[in-house]
């Protein structure tokens, strides 16, 4: 381990002792990213990690799980709901998802995967992200 | 055509240069998709832009890529060519407003 990584992980772990929530976005798109960023900057009570690849972010919820994933569905290497089945096969439940589409007929296929998931449509709309992730923060 | 100058959220007024270089790079991807006829990657980046475009403020941009994706739907390849004329016409003015 090298000693930026070290002491990144030492200062998140310090946040997160001070009760910061840790939640994982992943979105491939690098606009929707930074307006996801950007609107939750808002929370001073979290720590985000954001990613583009599937993979990285599979890899970061393995090492240590989040208290909320938010992501897109329609994605190029995995979609969002194959990352949702793939990290409950690995025995990674229970994380609250948000997923965000612009695709309006998926919303019935979130709605029956379980019940700590929720959906948002695209173009995403800033108070319904914070609505969403304070619902799902307070019963974290 | 002034359109390509829109109002921007202000709390999001910092990320247009970045919103702007990315959104360009997604032109310059629809375009080679309809140069290639690829209706499928056509659709997808139109997508993609629609995702965000409202949100940065960017209704015009909105506009012409809903009709685009509606029309690669309808099969219209007419109204198409013309549509991708008004997103050369956007972006050739978008250029011009944020790039100087």
């Amino acid at each position: 381990m090298n000693e930026a990584k070290f002491l990144n992980d030492l200062v998140t772990n310090e946040k997160r002792l001070f009760g910061e929530k840790r939640v994982v976005v992943l979105d491939d798109c690098k606009n929707s990213l930074m307006l996801i960023q950007r609107y939750l900057d808002q929370f001073d009570n979290i720590h985000l990690e954001v990613f583009q690849d599937e993979f990285e972010a599979i890899r970061s919820i393995i090492r240590e799980k989040p208290e909320l994933l938010v992501m897109d569905i329609n994605m190029p290497k995995l979609d969002g709901i194959r990352v949702f089945t793939l990290l409950e096969e690995m025995s990674i439940s229970n994380v609250p998802v948000i997923f965000i589409s612009g695709d309006k007929s998926v919303e019935s296929m979130v709605s029956h995967l379980k019940q700590n998931t929720s959906f948002i449509k695209k173009p995403l709309k800033k108070n319904t992200l914070i609505e969403q992730v304070n619902r799902v923060l307070k019963s974290a | 055509m002034n359109q390509a100058i829109e109002i921007t959220p202000k709390d999001l007024q910092d990320l247009i240069p970045t919103y702007i270089e990315n959104t360009f790079n997604d032109y310059a991807e629809l375009k080679a998709c309809y140069e290639h006829k690829n209706a499928k990657g056509l659709k997808e980046v139109c997508h993609r832009i629609l995702g965000t475009a409202s949100a940065y403020g960017f209704i015009k941009l909105d506009e012409i890529c809903t009709n685009v994706s509606r029309a690669i739907e309808a099969e219209k390849f007419g109204e198409l060519m013309s549509l991708i004329k008004d997103l050369d016409q956007y972006f050739y003015y978008l250029e011009r407003s944020y790039k100087r």
